[in-house]
């Protein structure tokens, strides 16, 4: 078993599915930050009290990384937002992958390390995987690294270590089960009402339908509440699904069923749904994009090349 | 020598990064006084009650309290000891495994209300949450990273430490965007949410009770 469990954290695949993770990954914070210039935020959000920002880097118990090398003053608010975007761009575009991918992650930290309400989950989830992807040889394809290693932008066809998609799919089964495990309050839960979705959507803080079409349709409010609880405690068996799909030539009731009914394309899919859901009736800002910029790790390489229709 | 070890570490190492990993995003219960003094927990609290003597379980509020926040204190404090080294890593990277996604769905939220005046006791709208009028204020507050600084305040009891800052910088640009403006009044007005088979004629008129009033005046800014 320990022999097996190796060998499949050493199998090796095509890179396209992590390169498709980065680049978009890339683009949704690099959208994201740049509304940070465009919104004329970066002192506000990012220099201390003193330089007109709202939070106080000189009353924390431990300075953020850049505020300790720099002076406190307005300029390192710009250094802070300007490496994170640069390293952004350059993790995006291939280039220096993983020195700009690991970069961009401590910058990252030290834009959440000097205002911390304005880093969410979705930062955090991103910070995880970037560090994932440097790891890794997203670069290999659609990156000026591969362009100059191989004089190709779609590299030279060589294979990479998968433990890396490995890896950013089990954050993502932790993330659904975890949020679905801690969704403890009645009106999400079969002794409750099925009305987490309706007071949701109807937050003024992320709302974006108005009280009567949600009055209106109360009972689909009803069955998304019923379908997100259902779907996130059903990860487990995603898990096993997406075992199985390895193992279809082993025997078994359960395996044979999942895989012929197809269980897991199904569970991405009804996942997807979620995501395209939230990104349409609510105001989420980046989640959604967040978490969509990670699905295809739930697809093999060749799956997505067959998709994209590329050739070896 | 090198190819037969390192994938045998290397799997050893993925293991233990995802068994951290897992333990810290389990859902024990990491409570405090203050989150069970909220409305929707007092009332949440009072369900659980019910729903536990359905099943024969006898206790009363303070009692499953007290409970809940014991268990919460030991299972908090056994994670701790056994993510600890893990978490020194994480901090300095501000990473976790924290997913509490719409935990429980509050329905007494805060509408942001922000009010500008030209002097005198009239008052006008410049936002209402979450109404988007596509001005550069409502952009402006909608941007997540702004959002998430207001967006809590509105559900607590206590706006938190930024909020009196935040409501500093904002009129200090309303009245850089609006010259003729002279005082700027932050609120939010408490809002319950009721689905539609749970409201009452009697609370469908109930007006919205306004909480963390603030206001500043254009002569306090330089």
């Amino acid at each position: 078993m320990m022999r097996r469990w190796v060998q499949r954290w050493d199998r090796r695949e095509a890179p396209h599915s992590l390169a498709m993770i980065r680049i978009l990954i890339a683009v949704v914070v690099v959208y994201d930050l740049s509304q940070i210039y465009l919104l004329d935020l970066v002192e506000p959000l990012y220099a201390s009290v003193q330089d007109g920002g709202i939070g106080n880097v000189l009353a924390k118990k431990q300075m953020p990384m850049l505020y300790r090398w720099f002076p406190v003053e307005a300029e390192t608010a710009w250094l802070s937002v300007g490496l994170a975007f640069g390293s952004a761009v350059l993790f995006g575009l291939g280039l220096l992958t993983r020195v700009s991918g690991i970069v961009f992650v401590i910058a990252s930290a030290n834009l959440a390390q000097i205002l911390g309400p304005s880093d969410r989950a979705v930062d955090i989830l991103l910070r995880n995987m970037v560090i994932v992807l440097s790891l890794s040889g997203s670069h290999r394809v659609w990156s000026i690294d591969a362009l100059l290693r191989t004089r190709r932008w779609a590299g030279d066809g060589s294979l990479i270590p998968a433990w890396p998609r490995f890896v950013v799919v089990a954050q993502l089964f932790i993330l659904y089960f975890s949020a679905g495990t801690q969704k403890v309050g009645l009106s999400w839960m079969p002794m409750g009402d099925w009305s987490a979705l309706y007071i949701v959507l109807r937050d003024p803080a992320f709302s974006v339908l108005s009280d009567g079409a949600l009055d209106r349709f109360y009972w689909v409010t009803q069955v998304g509440t019923l379908s997100t609880w259902i779907w996130e405690w059903m990860t487990p068996l995603a898990v096993y699904a997406w075992w199985c799909r390895d193992t279809r030539t082993s025997r078994g009731w359960l395996r044979s069923k999942l895989n012929a009914k197809n269980f897991w394309h199904r569970w991405v899919f009804v996942g997807m749904s979620f995501h395209i859901g939230t990104m349409l009736f609510m105001r989420l800002g980046m989640f959604p994009f967040g978490l969509l910029a990670l699905y295809p790790a739930f697809f093999h390489p060749d799956e997505i090349r067959r998709f994209l229709r590329l050739r070896n | 020598m090198k190819s037969s070890v390192w994938p045998t570490i290397r799997a050893i190492l993925i293991t233990a990064v995802l068994m951290f990993c897992a333990l810290e995003a389990m859902p024990l219960p990491t409570l405090k006084k203050r989150h069970l003094n909220r409305k929707v927990a007092k009332e949440e609290t009072a369900q659980w009650v019910g729903l536990l003597g359905k099943v024969g379980i006898q206790t009363d509020e303070d009692e499953l309290i007290g409970f809940v926040m014991k268990m919460s204190k030991a299972s908090g404090k056994a994670r701790f000891q056994v993510i600890k080294p893990w978490r020194k890593f994480e901090r300095h990277l501000s990473l976790g495994q924290h997913w509490g996604l719409f935990t429980y769905a509050d329905p007494y939220a805060g509408r942001l209300v922000v009010e500008g005046s030209r002097g005198g006791n009239a008052w006008e709208t410049l936002y209402s949450a979450p109404h988007d009028d596509g001005s550069e204020l409502s952009e402006l507050l909608h941007y997540r990273r702004v959002r998430a600084v207001w967006d809590d305040a509105g559900d607590r009891p206590h706006p938190g430490k930024f909020y009196n800052r935040w409501v500093t910088w904002l009129a200090g640009w309303i009245f850089e965007h609006n010259p003729e403006l002279n005082v700027v009044r932050v609120r939010f007005d408490q809002v319950h949410i009721q689905p539609p088979n749970q409201r009452s004629k009697k609370s469908r008129i109930k007006p919205e009770k306004p909480m963390h009033v603030r206001e500043r005046r254009r002569e306090d800014y330089p």
